[in-house]
């Protein structure tokens, strides 16, 4: 179309401007301002002035939305990217939000907390009947653990384990530690993280190193 | 690459009025933007010149934009008739303008003479306001139809022979093997 272009800027010219609309209307046309009727986009046909001028003022109306749009563009991606930014902040203190609870928060500080199975009748094994013990809560937080162990108890090494059924395949938090004999009774101390355990029951078990013997005690988690 | 800077002054090196170096410069830059091909510094000196020139007569110019853009163009078409574009040749083609003559330089000038003659005769009014609508990116024929007043149908065969008188004109004598190839100038129903 160049050539075509470069016929009507020089085939027509007109230096005494008969006929021609102003520049107002020359520079509505160019930016698309006035109807695709509007007689003076035909005047151009005949007019090389005019369409020069025309010309003049479509390349710069061109120039000056093609910069707009380029500032559009990178506002919308400044836009999406500062929205996305948001939603991963927002989506990581929401799951953080999910994952730690502010009663679990709180639960990062280690709890102490005691049991006491002295007194407890233990049924030993994993085809053994639930033990008549009530059911000992402990929080599901980061415990130490104090265990008073049942009676004729021997002290040493001990492993205990929270575990979901007796057989222990699905066990939740395990410690070790070393059960000392205190006033006539057997004291295990152990650390359970117990941080990542659902509330509900469990079995927390006893297991001497020496025997692997395994001694199951109800125990609820909140 | 950036513009040539203007240094619009008058012939007493006084600084232009800002309506003239406004217009100097609108002027300047479609100059550029239209014809790439001519040198800039060229027509940086046209248009510096042409400064000065409409600061000589400061009170009989009516539109100084107006001016301006006529006279550059006045300038560049002129340009163009004594300096028309000329093919270079690569490989044994400057060998053969020296041994045959061979000036291609006044074919180009002839071809471009030609052309624009061949538009003008060949195109009716009806054909040339077409061709200046689809220079206005006015190209469907719902438009076209609005823009001359006629109808759709009307509008699309206009349209439809334009292109193919355009191409008869581009390939010299119509070919029948091009006759049902015309350019791809604009959207048509056809």
């Amino acid at each position: 179309m160049d050539f075509i272009k470069d016929y009507f800027l020089e085939a027509n010219p007109n230096p005494e401007r008969t006929g021609c609309p102003d520049e107002a209307t020359i520079k509505a046309l160019a930016e698309d301002r006035l109807p695709v009727s509007h007689s003076g986009r035909l005047h151009m046909a005949g007019c090389s002035d005019c369409f020069a001028e025309y010309r003049g003022f479509r390349l710069k109306w061109l120039e000056r939305r093609k910069g707009r749009r380029r500032v559009l563009s990178w506002a919308i991606a400044a836009s999406l990217t500062l929205f996305a930014a948001g939603g991963g902040i927002w989506e990581l203190q929401h799951l953080r939000f999910r994952s730690y609870p502010a009663s679990e928060t709180a639960a990062n500080a280690p709890v102490d907390a005691q049991m006491d199975l002295f007194n407890a009748g233990t049924l030993r094994g994993a085809n053994d009947g639930v033990n008549e013990l009530r059911s000992v809560m402990l929080p599901a937080a980061l415990v130490h653990l104090a265990v008073t162990l049942p009676r004729f108890s021997d002290a040493g090494q001990y492993e205990v384990l929270v575990s979901k059924d007796k057989t222990a395949t699905q066990i939740v938090a395990k410690a070790t530690g070393r059960a000392q004999e205190m006033n006539g009774r057997v004291i295990l101390y152990v650390t359970l993280d117990l941080r990542a355990a659902r509330n509900g029951s469990y079995f927390l078990a006893t297991v001497r190193g020496e025997d692997a013997g395994a001694y199951y005690y109800p125990l609820t988690i909140q | 690459m950036g513009l040539t800077q203007l240094h619009l002054v008058d012939r007493h090196g006084q600084e232009l009025a800002t309506t003239m170096q406004d217009a100097v410069r609108d002027a300047y830059q479609w100059a550029v933007a239209e014809f790439p091909n001519v040198d800039q510094a060229t027509v940086a000196g046209w248009a510096e010149d042409l400064g000065k020139a409409m600061a000589a007569y400061p009170g009989t110019i009516e539109s100084p934009r107006r001016y301006a853009f006529s006279a550059l163009k006045g300038k560049i078409f002129g340009w163009f008739r004594k300096h028309p574009a000329k093919e270079i040749a690569v490989g044994v083609g400057p060998e053969l303008d020296q041994w045959v003559g061979l000036d291609r330089k006044a074919q180009s000038t002839m071809e471009r003479t030609v052309l624009f003659e061949q538009l003008s005769t060949k195109l009716n009014e009806r054909d040339r306001e077409i061709l200046m609508l689809l220079l206005q990116d006015i190209t469907s024929p719902r438009d076209v139809a609005a823009a001359l007043g006629i109808k759709y149908d009307a509008a699309a065969k206009a349209i439809q022979r334009v292109k193919e008188r355009i191409a008869a004109i581009l390939l010299g004598s119509p070919h029948k093997d091009m006759a049902g190839r015309p350019p791809h100038l604009c959207k048509s129903a056809s």
